[in-house]
């Protein structure tokens, strides 16, 4: 816009509220006689007027009397309103917690496992859950008796089946037989310590230079006549559940009642040495989703006492196994017993 | 208009009664001119409760405080745009102020004022509040420009901007 428009503006505004001079006026006129836009877009001085006078007549012709509420009504009304939010929001907070529960519920899988090379991953709320298919370990313990009846229809079967890791015979038969807490006495093998540790660790003191993970290990010639046997080195106690065996409590969702879900789970939890289940990994599926996922999740669930070598906690992991047997294919009641 | 505007207290007569004397002399005005900021009689009702009790509020923690009636309307612009941003922003109210110029008293509905509300319908809610406070409130223009923080020549631009628009909605009425 030219600058000189712009002043006219401004003179406009003046003439409209009453408030130019005679020289602001016959400023204002000159420049309308010369600049054609500001003449269409303004108009002169009458038209200003008329403009104007229809806001004063819009102003005269207010009737409106407006009652206005009282600074006490104000105050009521924040305070209904205070409280309108915070009930809002309760409620909110209420429907949003059923509806996640009813997704949680609808969510976990129900479908049987066809292949077993395929290895799933259930979605378990904060926890990553990995079912793996692997060859199932035999079990060292026979299945023990009904212990627990879930709900009127599904019975759950504590069994414990020690999977333990592959070791060689000679040393199982040196270490005895396994329990959940056992003290092991290991045979220390001067070879197998020369060949394990640092070479600039003299041999009398390369035990105590043993890392813990090794500690545990066999040595690889325990049989031989060169290996001495020593007074009780490595007191090791493994993971259990805290709170005992029924600490692991599964409870599958409806859906494995309604397909009469039935079989053995095997599983493992890694535990790190504060107690805390890192991974579950089922070892030996069941065969059902909703009974491998709702067993690792309460696996998950669970504390645990951690592995301890010589009293000092370190990773290890708890295998257990459950199983589920529909009652209604059983024989007779099934009577909780441990 | 004997109206109690607040609760009776030691500690708040005073505001409450310098409130008072202000909700007596300007709550007509101000409901009036704030129902021409932002076209809704009950929105402007609103308003002008929100105006007074912040000025009781003010009064309130410094009661030696001097509250003319320059505050107030500015306290009203303020909260006029606050409202119309606001309603832009959510878009659940209708936009066309007109219809709730339709639902104004028959008495109310002359065709100068329906002009007008056209008019400032279509302003910035700057240059309505311009030409309101003075044409409407009876201001001038250096007053106007107090309560609105600027300057006198630019409460004229914007007046005679207020006029082009009220001028080209006469012109499409007749």
């Amino acid at each position: 816009m030219n600058p000189t428009c712009a002043r006219v503006e401004s003179l406009a505004g003046a003439i409209a509220l009453g408030e130019a001079s005679d020289a602001e006026r016959d400023e204002y006129r000159r420049h309308i006689a010369a600049c054609a836009p500001c003449l269409r877009a303004l108009g002169g001085e009458r038209e200003i007027e008329r403009v104007m006078s229809a806001v004063a007549d819009a102003r005269d012709a207010e009737t409106w009397e407006p009652i206005v509420p009282s600074a006490r009504d104000r105050r009521t009304r924040l305070a209904r309103s205070a409280w309108r939010v915070g009930l809002s929001g309760v409620a909110l907070a209420i429907v949003a917690s059923l509806g996640l529960h009813v997704l949680l519920a609808a969510a976990v899988p129900t479908v049987r496992i066809a292949d077993a090379s395929v290895v799933p991953v259930l979605p378990v709320s904060g926890m990553h859950v990995t079912l793996d298919q692997r060859t199932p370990a035999p079990k060292s313990v026979a299945a023990a008796p009904p212990v627990r009846a879930v709900s009127e229809s599904l019975v759950v079967v504590h069994n414990v089946i020690a999977l333990k890791a592959s070791t060689p015979a000679n040393v199982k038969a040196a270490r005895g037989p396994a329990s959940a807490t056992e003290t092991r006495i290991s045979t220390r093998s001067v070879v197998a310590m020369a060949t394990s540790a640092p070479s600039n660790v003299p041999i009398w003191r390369r035990d105590a230079a043993m890392p813990v993970a090794n500690a545990t290990h066999a040595p690889l010639f325990a049989g031989r006549a060169e290996s001495i046997a020593v007074a009780p080195v490595y007191v090791v106690h493994d993971v259990t559940p805290l709170g005992g065996d029924g600490a692991i409590s599964p409870r599958p969702p409806l859906i494995a009642y309604a397909e009469g879900a039935e079989g053995t789970t095997a599983f493992e939890v890694t535990v790190d040495e504060h107690g805390a289940p890192q991974h579950c990994t089922i070892t030996k599926s069941s065969g059902y989703f909703s009974l491998d996922g709702a067993v690792c999740a309460a696996a998950m669930h669970a504390r645990y006492v951690p592995r301890t070598v010589n009293g000092r906690a370190t990773p290890g992991v708890y295998r257990d196994a459950f199983t589920f047997r529909s009652q209604s294919q059983d024989d007779g009641p099934a009577i909780p017993q441990r | 208009m004997e109206e109690v505007y607040l609760t009776a207290g030691s500690a708040e007569s005073g505001a409450q009664v310098r409130v008072e004397a202000l909700a007596r002399e300007y709550q007509t005005k101000l409901a009036r001119y704030l129902r021409r900021m932002v076209g809704d009689s009950e929105v402007a009702l609103d308003l002008t409760q929100d105006v007074l009790f912040a000025a009781f509020r003010t009064l309130q923690h410094d009661p030696e405080r001097p509250l003319t009636a320059g505050w107030l309307y500015k306290t009203a612009t303020n909260s006029a745009i606050s409202y119309l941003r606001r309603k832009k922003i959510i878009r659940m109210l209708p936009l066309d102020r007109e219809h709730d110029v339709r639902s104004w008293r028959i008495d109310e509905q002359s065709a100068a004022s329906l002009d007008l509300q056209a008019a400032l319908a279509r302003l910035p809610a700057d240059q309505s509040a311009a030409m309101l406070l003075t044409s409407y409130a009876g201001y001038t223009s250096h007053e106007a420009a107090a309560i609105l923080g600027t300057s006198a020549d630019a409460v004229r631009q914007r007046v005679c901007r207020a006029m082009k628009t009220l001028r080209t909605v006469m012109t499409e009425r007749s």
